[in-house]
């Protein structure tokens, strides 16, 4: 099959999914869709094309780009975006040309103005003579997605003392509206509408479903209180880290975010004691408060497992279980309360043990120390990504704020929320310079002085909605973002 | 205001008449020592509206004293598992009967009506549902709308990835 036709196979898929017309595809691409992409053209060949076009091991890295079919097609050399083009593809492509500071026009249409900005690229990485054709192929692609990776345009942006705020913000077209709704939607869709069958046994398991269920969440259970509970050290103040320690590290948090957004926005350092908690006081004393609190806490983490650990979905999907449907409901209710019950004690554990809770610019984490000087770098750097991310979340304007708590969770309020919260404390992250001078001031009296810059900094753990925001962001422009988030024009990001 | 302060102090609220609109963060700062001179921004009611807060140390509030300030204003006091020097009973006897009953989030129990506002008195108290108070909230007499717009905070929070 022609690329032409295997792209087009596989938009009028996604469309058939509610996505957008343009190619742009939600967060998941299941196996099962690829499957039903076979299916719709009839032809076991087609599977390969298309993962030759998404998720083929060459795909475009870039959250602003990835999983876009025809920039993916682009990249793997089976189209070029030229003058002509039109739509969504176009819109990304002049958007990033504009936030990397190739003026360029944002209107979908591939005129002679984005064929110049395409061009200006290409010549500043190095293309020459008909290289540098004003052509989107498949190495200026390459070469526009790594650009994006590390976050730099975004920050010089931020940064520039010369612009005004909202210089370069743009009214969002009703396509571009469209297309930012759906960016920012996490709602699954299952592939075809359809429920798989439920099979309550299956030929590779000598047990059935529930017993499948209730093993795996005794062996998670038992895990988690190994990994939170019995190997953390006894809670006395030498195990703990103090105040000054943590309010150390949140002092260089707000200043690097300054660094990056202070002409947007700045506020005060998130301190220990103030918006800085122990979690496991603060839940030791709410679950103490409370009977039905502690109730509530034991099933809390029995339903976080059932709904989200690896292993039992593992099982659901060999089993084609949908926990919501009455007949497996009906095997994992009566599970459910036995393991609540049997093991109430440990959940209880692990709930007060849990290492980290955020909300509203405060954070509940746990002070133990780790076994070993390297360990305790790592808690660290931990805290010191964590409260990057809580600090931006306390620069976020209130008319924001309102914007997105009118959102439904999954229509947008949680990636304003969190997603585009991470996005821009990545901006920060990405922009660091792990030197000497930075590791002794977060590391402390943890600091290998002897070999000051080997110690392997952690990545920071980031709630998966950043990437529906960076997609976002490759719709609207990081101006458009920022002014949103930090000045409260939601004009701009109006969807 | 000294009134005002020491039922702060005294821990009973029987007779509060709620903050005066012209509270000052300074004199509430004066009386109740601070935990720590970090000062936190947070957002208050439905409004949003931008709200400074600080941490104080007083007896009988073993979670301390949450005190947001607006410029100069002092416009809220938030005490978690405060330790009453009535019951809770003979408190909301004296306070009779509240405005509205709201909703609230408890670590991750969800309590429903378990907060008892009464705006008029400007108190607001935070109900379990074993009916004990687990946070109790003071600010200026005002009517519901008022309160549900610019005093209520909420407390939801989420696990780290």
């Amino acid at each position: 099959m022609a690329p032409e036709r295997t792209a087009a196979v596989a938009r009028s898929a996604q469309r058939k999914d509610g996505q957008g017309e343009d190619g742009q595809r939600g967060r998941f691409v299941s196996a099962e869709r690829v499957l039903a992409l076979q299916g719709a053209a009839g032809n076991s060949a087609v599977g390969a094309l298309v993962q030759r076009t998404v998720g083929d091991g060459h795909d475009l890295r870039g959250n602003r780009f990835k999983g876009n079919v025809t920039l993916e097609a682009v990249y793997d050399g089976e189209r070029t975006l030229q003058r002509g083009a039109t739509g969504l593809p176009v819109t990304i492509l002049q958007q990033a040309l504009a936030d990397a500071a190739f003026a360029s026009t944002v209107n979908g249409q591939f005129g002679p103005r984005t064929r110049d900005a395409v061009r200006a690229f290409q010549t500043a990485k190095g293309m020459t003579g008909a290289a540098a054709n004003g052509v989107l192929n498949a190495a200026t692609m390459d070469l526009l997605d790594q650009h994006f990776l590390g976050h730099a345009p975004e920050r010089a942006i931020a940064t520039d003392p010369t612009r005004a705020l909202t210089d370069g913000t743009r009214a969002l077209s009703p396509a571009e509206q469209a297309a930012l709704r759906a960016a920012v939607t996490t709602e699954q869709r299952a592939p075809g509408g359809a429920l798989p069958t439920f099979h309550q046994t299956i030929a590779s398991s000598p047990d059935p479903y529930e017993v499948r269920i209730r093993d795996a969440l005794n062996a998670d259970i038992t895990a988690q209180h190994t990994r939170l509970v019995t190997s953390r050290p006894p809670r006395t103040p030498a195990n703990l880290m103090g105040a000054a320690e943590i309010d150390r590290v949140a002092g260089r948090a707000k200043a690097v975010t300054d660094a990056v957004f202070g002409r947007y926005q700045t506020g005060p350092a998130l301190a220990f004691g103030l918006n800085i908690r122990d979690q496991f006081d603060v839940r030791s004393a709410e679950i103490a408060a409370s009977p039905a609190a502690a109730d509530a806490a034991a099933a809390w983490r029995v339903d976080k497992l059932l709904q989200g650990e690896d292993d039992i979905k593992e099982i659901d999907r060999q089993h084609g279980a949908v926990q919501s449907r009455a007949a497996e409901a009906a095997l994992i209710a009566p599970i459910r309360t036995a393991v609540i019950a049997a093991r109430r004690a440990e959940l209880l554990a692990i709930h007060r043990n849990w290492p980290a809770s955020a909300g509203g610019g405060e954070i509940n984490l746990q002070r133990y120390r780790g076994p070993t000087a390297a360990a305790n770098r790592n808690i660290l750097w931990r805290l010191f990504s964590t409260v990057i991310h809580e600090y931006v979340h306390t620069l976020e304007h209130p008319t924001h704020v309102t914007f997105r708590e009118a959102q439904a969770a999954q229509r947008g309020g949680f990636v304003l929320r969190e997603g585009m919260t991470d996005y821009f404390a990545k901006m920060v992250w990405d922009g660091l310079t792990f030197d000497t001078a930075l590791r002794a001031h977060i590391e402390g009296t943890f600091h290998d002085a002897a070999n000051p810059t080997a110690h392997p900094i952690p990545p920071p753990a980031r709630y998966d909605e950043w990437i529906n925001a960076e997609r976002a962001v490759g719709i609207i422009g990081v101006r458009n973002a920022m002014a949103a988030f930090f000045l409260g024009r939601t004009d701009l990001i109006r969807m | 205001m000294s009134e005002v302060w020491d039922a702060v102090a005294t821990r009973d609220f029987r007779d509060w008449r709620g903050l005066p609109r012209d509270a000052r963060y300074a004199d509430f700062d004066a009386r109740f020592p601070r935990l720590t001179d970090a000062e936190a921004r947070g957002l208050l009611g439905s409004a949003n509206e931008i709200a400074y807060y600080r941490v104080h140390l007083a007896e009988g509030y073993p979670q301390h004293l949450k005190a947001w300030r607006q410029d100069t204003r002092l416009v809220l006091i938030e005490a978690t598992l405060p330790v009453l020097a009535t019951t809770l009973p003979e408190l909301t006897a004296a306070l009779g009967e509240p405005a509205a009953l709201l909703d609230f989030r408890w670590d991750v129990l969800d309590v429903p009506e378990g907060v008892h506002v009464h705006p008029d008195r400007g108190i607001a108290l935070f109900v379990g549902p074993e009916g004990q108070l687990l946070r109790l909230s003071l600010f200026a007499p005002c009517d519901l709308a008022e309160y549900m717009a610019t005093r209520r905070t909420t407390d939801r929070l989420v696990e780290r990835p």
